[in-house]
């Protein structure tokens, strides 16, 4: 599948939007179809073409990996290992080549580029490695041949170039048509990705948690059901939930509010700390999808502000 | 250190995957499929006659046949089985009809294929032929 992966999505700029933080504000990005997408995940946010969908994820943010793929075959592999020193990175890439059995690509076609060190022989799939001294991370992404030969080098070179690092104060997890910038404190704790539902949840501490949901073939999944109905079905049981306000305007979406309370059972209802949860769902029409942005914090508050911003991909 | 594993294991993905969507599922002519009342379709898949159902046959009720259930999705996509269509054909079609993403649907069609074929109600014609194939 060969298309053109040149133009940005909504002219965002993927360097600046790794650490923008604009609330439940930020413009969805109307304009579909994409051709590209925010790849964000631990140490590092990329621009990929929309076509690469992640197959295999890492959850550590000390070491781990990515892997990718189009409908053709697998595109790219994205590794991560944290470091105490900057590594000697034209020994990390001899060090690959050896493993592939090749030691003559190593002088063929080595380079730098926006960061990158690169190498790259004709027939071989082109490894890229840099060392982020911010995330003091080891960053090295393999872009197999067929990538190559899919959307060509030159696109590869705009990969590249969209990095930018991923280690602020804001977070970016974006990956399975997700999207979603938090406060650093939350730290990955789960992914679920099925077909037509994806979910990614954080922690901050015991009982502080966010889940970003997506959820597609909605006249399969929600049914005739309302979105408040259904996320009271998602819950279970075990909430006392209460819609604030129907077509809840924030931004540009038009939405949901509903607030609930975790219930205990027995003797934890007694021990349990005072928390409250706030869901916002609101539907993308051109997508189209039902987004549920969900937030259990401490405390009695009403502040029903959202702690992170969510993009719709 | 952070040593990517070889990636040799990419383009054998990369055959799989094209041998994977040019396969073509193929319906069992000797299911019968019905529409209750209810609305709901259900398969009549026929059993095999073994040594042992032959000896026994006399004496114990063997099923002669396995029913199956599909919901509207299953039935819709068993539908499109024509024995033309390929895999990478289904999938697209499934994707453009829910507007879901590639491996999303590529995802749900080839654990129901693989559940219709643990069942008998498909065979998957596999293209030797077709790029990746065992004779291209």
């Amino acid at each position: 599948m060969k298309t053109d992966h040149t133009r940005k999505n909504g002219g965002r700029t993927p360097s600046s939007a790794c650490t923008k933080n604009g609330g439940w504000g930020h413009p969805p990005s109307l304009a579909k179809p994409a051709q590209t997408v925010r790849l964000g995940w631990h140490h590092l946010c990329l621009e990929i073409p929309e076509c690469w969908e992640v197959l295999g994820y890492g959850m550590r943010s000390r070491d781990g990996r990515l892997l990718l793929s189009d409908p053709g075959g697998e595109t790219l592999q994205v590794h991560w290992k944290r470091l105490r020193r900057p590594p000697n990175l034209e020994n990390r890439i001899a060090e690959w080549h050896r493993s592939q059995g090749d030691s003559t690509a190593i002088s063929t076609g080595t380079g730098h580029a926006d960061g990158w060190l690169i190498s790259a022989g004709s027939s071989h799939p082109l490894l890229a490695v840099r060392y982020d001294a911010e995330s003091k991370a080891l960053l090295t992404l393999v872009f197999s041949d067929h990538a190559r030969q899919g959307i060509g080098d030159e696109a590869i070179g705009k990969v590249l170039r969209s990095f930018s690092t991923n280690s602020g104060k804001q977070r970016v997890w974006a990956a399975f048509g997700l999207d979603v910038t938090l406060p650093a404190e939350w730290k990955l704790e789960s992914v679920e990705a099925w077909p037509a539902a994806q979910r990614l949840h954080f922690e901050r501490r015991r009982n502080e948690r966010v889940s970003v949901h997506r959820y597609g073939m909605l006249p399969v999944v929600v049914g005739n059901d309302t979105d408040a109905t259904f996320f009271a079905r998602i819950k279970g049981s075990r909430i006392l939930a209460r819609v604030e306000r129907e077509l809840e305007t924030r931004g540009p979406r038009q939405g949901t509010l509903i607030s609930y309370e975790p219930a205990g059972r027995g003797l934890m209802e007694l021990l349990r700390k005072p928390s409250r949860g706030l869901a916002w769902l609101w539907r993308e029409q051109s997508v189209p999808r039902l987004f549920i942005f969900d937030q259990l914090l401490r405390g009695q508050g009403t502040d029903d502000e959202p702690v992170g911003e969510v993009r719709c991909q | 250190m952070n040593q990517p594993s070889k990636i040799s294991g990419a383009e054998d993905s990369v055959e799989l995957m094209r041998r994977q969507h040019a396969s073509i599922p193929v319906r069992n002519a000797a299911v019968d499929q019905e529409t209750g009342e209810d609305g709901a379709v259900r398969l009549h898949v026929p059993l095999r006659d073994s040594a042992w159902r032959g000896l026994l046959g006399g004496l114990l009720p063997f099923a002669k046949e396995r029913q199956l259930e599909l919901d509207a999705l299953g039935e819709e996509v068993l539908g499109w089985c024509d024995g033309r269509a390929t895999v990478r054909d289904l999938i697209e079609r499934h994707r453009q009809r829910h507007l879901l993403s590639f491996f999303e649907s590529r995802a749900m069609l080839l654990s129901f294929f693989e559940l219709m074929m643990r069942r008998g109600v498909l065979v998957m014609k596999v293209d030797d032929a077709a790029p990746g194939g065992r004779n291209s």
